[in-house]
């Protein structure tokens, strides 16, 4: 059972990146490659602030939020541009990741730290297996963190019109919806996610700036799996993740579990395009 | 217009940085000390990863050589001659190394006398043709088989002890200090390091009797070991050796704390390198082990060596806090002292006479040596040294070194 | 003195076309001259590894910068070939044309598996899946136990040729020539038929689909073709360091290389040459480079994907054209002035390639909304068949059923007796073209480019065919030229031939896609609203095109709201309204027609009842 919650922990920070990968997903129509560097810049503002500075947790988190969403925004500011070419955003948001790891690298170089975790750092017993408080954090902040955002997309009206830019960019805009603001604010809702994210993610994995680097391809496999678009269906995805890696790594050995964790990408990709959750598409032939 | 004169600006930018930065040449260190006299310096070249995740423990080598060569610079140098280092940077990427090198060698530079081949076995194995090749004579710390070898690479020498050897030491020494186990678990990466420790170790510890079993992890994609310890736990070990560097060791030590797994850890010689008191929580640490040998456990530098004091302050941090172990250090001083000793018996800087005298070397026992003798034959170019140098010590350290073992 | 620099510039500029092969051959005599300037052993090296790096740059740029997919599997490509030929040499079979070969299959072959599958996954899914190829080539090695695992394979004996061995200068003189010969080929390859093809696959698959071309297996072309110098560039690798091990094919090779496309510039041979260098060259420099230039990596891809793709190449296109230096595709004066051929006759025309078009009960539904209520018509061939409606009368609807772009939901569509169902691409293979009210016209190519692309499918040229310049592919490329002008003359718009497409005026350009149509010798042209948006001298020439196309018994229908021009051309009128057919008949029929007035006007008031309300 310490596997299961060991495995739900890791599912849950990918969890995490791909309820952000979705987030932008559903309002722009564009993969996010960077909000793994995120995920990463936010872990160590929060160190900065909480282990150099010796702010109290809670500001960290604050801080990494505030900063994480502003390099969303920065991130923005060029991927909103007209594209040069089909997919070019897919260059741009790698471009993106690239400099923000450059730059974390240049202020913090490459020794790897241990975050404070924002939460104690005991060890409890639940369900006859033993498990981390800030694992437990990170499983509690995905679900809390989907819920949160399934109801203001469904319940709000801010909500609703971001879903109706994702619908259709034009008619959203004919009804008034400020669909460039609508997009701004969907890289910096997923900027801030990501911070707040990074920073129970950092006493988890210990960080080092290619942290991010080490995530995104695995969560971006959840976000497929779950169904490219569906929040519900990213954080399924990163649970089943985690579940797949972890007993794989347990009971057939670590040399295949990027195989299998590839092979899941490729099954879904072929036979299962729309994931596990992803509606069906309406075919005119 | 515009667009094509921001493409043109940028491009012209880059290229004008990189000739900027090719023109500025390596970043080499310059001398150590001042060339006074009107003779040729002994020139070492260190091609080694001064950036990425080892940039540390570059540095820390990078610096004892350094404070080596300020010493015998102020002392005549190696007969007259100064010593002179420079460091070249490639960034872990052993065809950088290897293109470094071939730089260094090509027609029209003199080559340099002493070549320290890297910061890991990667990038030595790339360079170790060329060396061969060009008949360069180098000295470093790594030793896989592949490189320090007598029959294939003549040129080559390491200052630290054999993988065989010292792989008998860590089963010897575990022997000592666990008596009563039966088997040991192995947990170590599947890159290169953890592949040829595997291929030393395991047979090692079967020869002293115990029966192991084995469990690898990915370094560059596993963000967590629970799955990796509990397949070990099943098997029964009694004791665990744990091998990785930066977050893989701190990934072990966090599994086995939270699968509540009390078996006691021998980390082994990159596990050992960790800063482990600041990754890890203290009853993570308990029961886990580095190696060490005598001259690496912490004694209160009155009872250390003149030598030992000398590169103490040299290289000491302001608050004595190290980040990595100290006596990385003490290999770049012994880099020197070692190749010191083989140039004064040789009379001169050639790589045959060089080779010679390593190879006979007389001055085992130099009280400017900080990690034991140095002895070396035309069979090993690894020092031969009794087979119980290593030791277990405690992961807590106090400048820069290791407590002896269950000291905290 | 201004003579003979006029003289000089004139012959510079002069047939680029003819010329053009010549350029890789000098600096290639130049580049093997190097070693008698005293250039040391360890540059030539270098040099060796920026052209095995511009190989691959090379790959990526077939498959992203001309197919304009990112497919970015070429790192693990180059795995391969490195790989293979490590293992070759180290067990004997150390000759080095033969490793080249085998690369070159080997990662054909490689090219081809992963593009299967990938291809049809297609954007950015691809890219990712491709990146995730990278990662797990450690765990692929530690599997073969041949190759070395997570070491890799070092001290790998030295090349050599017909049994001679090569050291250090030879290889860098044998790098050169391999690399010679491959920007020929490539050269080749782009200025083909294939080239044109892939250009316009990459502006637009839609219009590349409507031309009949398969998109799927063009794509897989670029790919495979991309695979191959990547593998050889693996090879090129080996021959130079002698060793390979996973540590070299890191994820920061894979965004390098697209980041070397990009500057370089991706849609361009001598782009990815620069490319390659760059990256070699950037690789290489001091520490704080090092750090700085993750930096700079990162901010070329960021402006890469915002910026117009042309990078150094397209500077050097700018230069040499503001020099006066022609790009190798703009047609040569003598090859305007060769094929003047009157313009009425066409080479190969059958005045009897009309097919008949029928339109039997067909009802399509959207939801809720009926656009088409049991609409039977027919088109004649040799006639101009008009489709006027109000709007939402269904009259698009109906022209995207017959293009096969809408399924019916109940009626057929026939094209002489068949029945036409299926994908606008095999319409277009059975002769329907459609053209597009908003007209498709990729950039980068000229207007006779665009017109001659239509020809991709009719006389299929193989890649190899086409990259070795046979005979075959001389022919056919100099039968496009003609055709090409041809139609474009048949148009009245002969002389833009050598104008870049998308510099053309609106009324140019939608007679551009009726020039495919023309070439593709379709038997149906539909029309979409060809005259909106055009002024009266525009549609007095696009309305003389299509008496000519009529001329030539094909069967034009034409969806226009422009009524005067209807009216004016039309042999036959179909009225729509709400789905059906309110009225048929020939021009001066319609004008009269009542119930037509009232579809477009409404009723007067007076004839209005109660019970009517106003369409």
């Amino acid at each position: 059972m310490t596997l299961i919650w060991a495995a739900l922990s890791s599912g849950a920070i990918y969890a995490l990146l791909a309820i952000t990968y979705n987030v932008v997903y559903t309002s722009v129509g564009v993969f996010n490659f960077a909000q793994g560097a995120i995920l990463a810049l936010g872990a160590y503002i929060s160190y900065w602030a909480v282990d150099q500075l010796k702010w109290p947790p809670l500001l960290g988190v604050l801080l990494a939020a505030a900063v994480c969403a502003a390099a969303g925004a920065l991130e923005a500011r060029v991927v909103l541009l007209p594209k040069a070419f089909e997919h070019a955003e897919l260059l741009t948001t790698v471009g993106a990741a690239t400099i923000i790891v450059g730059i974390v690298a240049i202020f913090w170089t490459e020794i790897v730290r241990q975050p404070t975790s924002p939460v104690s750092g005991r060890t409890f017993t639940v369900f006859g297996g033993r498990v981390d408080a800030d694992q437990l954090i990170l499983v509690g902040l995905a679900i809390v963190m989907t819920a949160g955002l399934e109801v203001w997309y469904r319940f709000t009206l801010r909500g609703r019109a971001s879903l109706a830019v994702a619908e259709n960019r034009k008619a959203a805009e004919l009804r008034g919806i400020n669909v460039r603001a609508k997009s701004y604010g969907a890289f910096i809702l997923a900027g801030a996610l990501a911070g707040i994210a990074g920073a129970f993610v950092g006493p988890e994995t210990y960080i080092y700036p290619e942290l991010g680097n080490t995530l995104v391809l695995v969560a971006f496999v959840a976000f497929v799996l779950g169904g490219s678009g569906s929040l519900l269906g990213g954080t399924v995805g990163g649970l089943l993740l985690g579940l797949i890696e972890n007993l794989t790594a347990r009971y057939v050995g670590t040399d295949y579990t990027d195989l299998i964790v590839l092979g899941v990408l490729l099954g879904t990709l072929v036979a299962l395009p729309n994931g596990i959750f992803g509606g069906q598409r309406v075919r005119t032939i | 217009m515009r667009r094509s004169t921001v493409m043109a600006s940028s491009a012209i930018a880059l290229i004008g940085m990189g000739l900027a930065a090719c023109s500025s040449g390596s970043s080499g260190s310059g001398s150590a000390g001042t060339t006074s006299s009107s003779k040729a310096p002994f020139t070492v070249l260190a091609i080694v990863a001064s950036s990425g995740g080892l940039a540390a423990v570059t540095q820390a080598e990078v610096s004892g050589m350094k404070a080596a060569a300020k010493y015998v610079n102020a002392h005549g140098g190696i007969s007259g001659h100064q010593v002179k280092i420079s460091v070249e940077n490639d960034n872990l990427d052993p065809t950088t190394a290897a293109s470094l090198l071939q730089k260094a060698v090509s027609s029209g530079s003199t080559p340099p006398d002493l070549v320290y081949a890297g910061t890991t076995s990667n990038e030595a194995l790339a360079m170790m043709p060329i060396l061969t090749q060009d008949k360069i004579f180098s000295l470093q710390v790594d030793v896989s088989d592949q490189t320090i070898d007598p029959a294939t690479h003549p040129y080559a020498f390491s200052l630290a002890t054999s993988s065989e050897d010292f792989a008998l030491e860590v089963a010897a020494t575990t022997k000592a200090h666990y008596p009563s186990a039966k088997k040991i678990g192995m947990i170590i990466g599947n890159d290169v390091n953890g592949t040829s420790l595997l291929q030393s170790e395991k047979p090692a510890f079967e020869k002293e009797g115990y029966a192991v079993s084995v469990e690898q992890y990915n370094p560059s994609t596993t963000i967590n070991m629970v799955p990796q310890l509990e397949a070990l736990r099943a098997t029964n070990p009694q004791v665990l050796l744990a091998s990785g560097f930066g977050a893989a060791a701190g990934y072990i030590l966090k599994a086995r704390s939270q699968l509540g797994w009390n078996i006691p850890v021998v980390g082994d010689a990159s596990f050992s390198s960790n800063p482990l008191t600041s990754i890890a929580s203290a009853s993570a640490l308990k029961g886990v082990n580095v190696l060490s040998s005598a001259p690496q456990i912490y004694k209160p530098l009155s009872s250390q060596s003149t030598a030992f004091n000398m590169l103490y302050k040299a290289v000491a941090p302001a608050n004595g806090a190290f980040t990595v172990s100290f006596n990385l250090y003490e290999f770049g001083w012994d880099e020197i002292m070692v190749a010191q000793a083989a140039a004064k018996q040789a009379g001169s800087f050639g790589t045959a006479p060089m080779t010679q005298a390593m190879e006979h070397l007389k001055d085992t026992n130099n009280p400017m040596y900080l990690l034991g003798t140095y002895q070396y034959s035309a069979t090993s170019h690894t020092p031969i040294r009794s087979l119980s140098s290593a030791t277990l010590s405690s992961p807590y350290t106090k400048n820069g070194q290791s407590l002896p073992f269950g000291q905290r | 003195m201004l003579g003979i620099a006029g003289r000089l510039r004139r012959c510079v500029s002069g047939d680029v076309q003819r010329y053009g092969p010549a350029v890789p051959l000098v600096l290639m005599v130049l580049m093997l001259l190097l070693p008698l300037l005293g250039i040391t052993q360890f540059w030539l090296l270098q040099i060796v590894l920026m052209a095995s790096y511009a190989l691959v740059v090379c790959g990526v740029n077939l498959s992203f910068g001309y197919a304009g997919e990112l497919a970015l599997g070429q790192v693990g490509v180059f795995a391969v070939g490195a790989y293979l030929t490590a293992w070759l040499m180290s067990n004997g079979f150390n000759d080095i044309i033969l490793c080249v070969l085998a690369s070159a299959v080997a990662g054909a072959v490689a090219g081809f598996v992963t593009g299967l599958p990938g291809l049809r996954i297609g954007g950015w899914a691809l890219a990712m899946t491709s990146f995730f190829f990278v990662i797990i080539i450690p765990d692929l090695t530690q599997t073969i136990p041949a190759i070395g695992g997570s070491v890799g394979m070092f001290g790998i004996p030295e090349p050599k040729i017909f049994n001679a061995s090569l050291g250090p200068v030879d290889v860098y003189l044998f790098a050169i020539v391999l690399l010679a010969l491959w920007v020929v080929l490539f050269r080749n390859f782009v200025l083909s038929r294939h080239g044109i093809a892939l250009k316009m696959l990459r502006e637009s698959p839609d219009l590349a689909g409507a031309m009949g071309t398969s998109v799927y297996r063009l794509k897989l072309t670029a790919y495979v073709a991309g695979a191959i110098p990547a593998a050889i560039g693996g090879t090129l690798y080996v021959t130079a360091e002698r060793f390979v091990s996973p540590g070299i094919l890191t994820f920061g090779l894979a965004i390098g290389v697209i980041a070397g496309a990009v500057i370089g510039g991706a849609a361009s041979i001598y782009g990815a040459l620069a490319g390659g260098a760059i990256l070699e060259y950037v690789n290489f420099q001091t520490s704080a480079f090092v750090t700085y230039s993750t930096l700079v990596y990162g901010a070329v891809l960021l402006a890469g994907g915002v910026l117009v793709a042309g990078g150094l190449a397209g500077i050097g296109r700018r230069l040499l054209a503001s020099a006066g230096i022609r790009a190798p595709s703009v047609l040569s004066p003598e090859t305007l002035a060769g094929s003047s051929a009157p313009a009425t006759k066409l080479a190969d025309v059958d005045t009897r390639r009309g097919r008949r078009v029928v339109v039997r009960d067909v009802s399509k539904t959207f939801g809720a909304v009926r656009a088409l209520a049991g609409v039977s018509l027919t088109a004649e061939p040799g006639q101009i068949t008009g489709l006027i409606g109000p709007n939402g009368s269904g009259k698009t609807t109906l022209l995207n059923v017959i293009a096969g772009v809408y399924r019916a939901d109940s009626g057929d569509v026939l094209l002489g007796e068949t029945r036409l169902h299926g994908a606008p691409h095999q319409n277009a293979r059975v002769g329907v073209t459609r053209t597009f009210q908003t007209p498709i016209i990729p950039r980068g190519l000229l207007a006779w480019e665009v017109i001659a692309a239509a020809r991709y499918e009719a006389d299929y040229l193989s890649v190899a065919q086409a990259v070795l310049m046979t005979p075959k592919a001389r022919r056919l490329a100099r039968a496009d030229r003609v055709a090409s002008l041809a139609v474009l003359r048949q148009l009245g718009i002969g002389d833009l031939a050598n104008e870049p497409a998308i510099n053309l005026s609106l009324g140019h350009r939608r007679l551009l896609e009726v020039g495919r149509a023309l070439a593709r010798n379709s038997g149906v042209i539909l029309l979409d609203e060809a005259a909106s948006g055009l002024d009266e001298a525009d549609i007095a020439v696009l309305a003389a095109a299509l008496r000519n196309i009529r001329s030539l018994g094909i069967t034009a229908v034409l969806v226009e709201h422009n009524l005067p021009l209807v009216l004016e051309i039309a042999d036959v009128i179909h009225v729509l309204n709400m789905g059906s057919v309110i009225a048929s008949g020939p021009p001066d029929v319609i004008r009269d027609d009542p119930n037509v007035a009232e579809s477009y006007l409404g009723k007067r008031k007076a004839d209005r009842t109660t019970e009517e309300t106003a369409p």
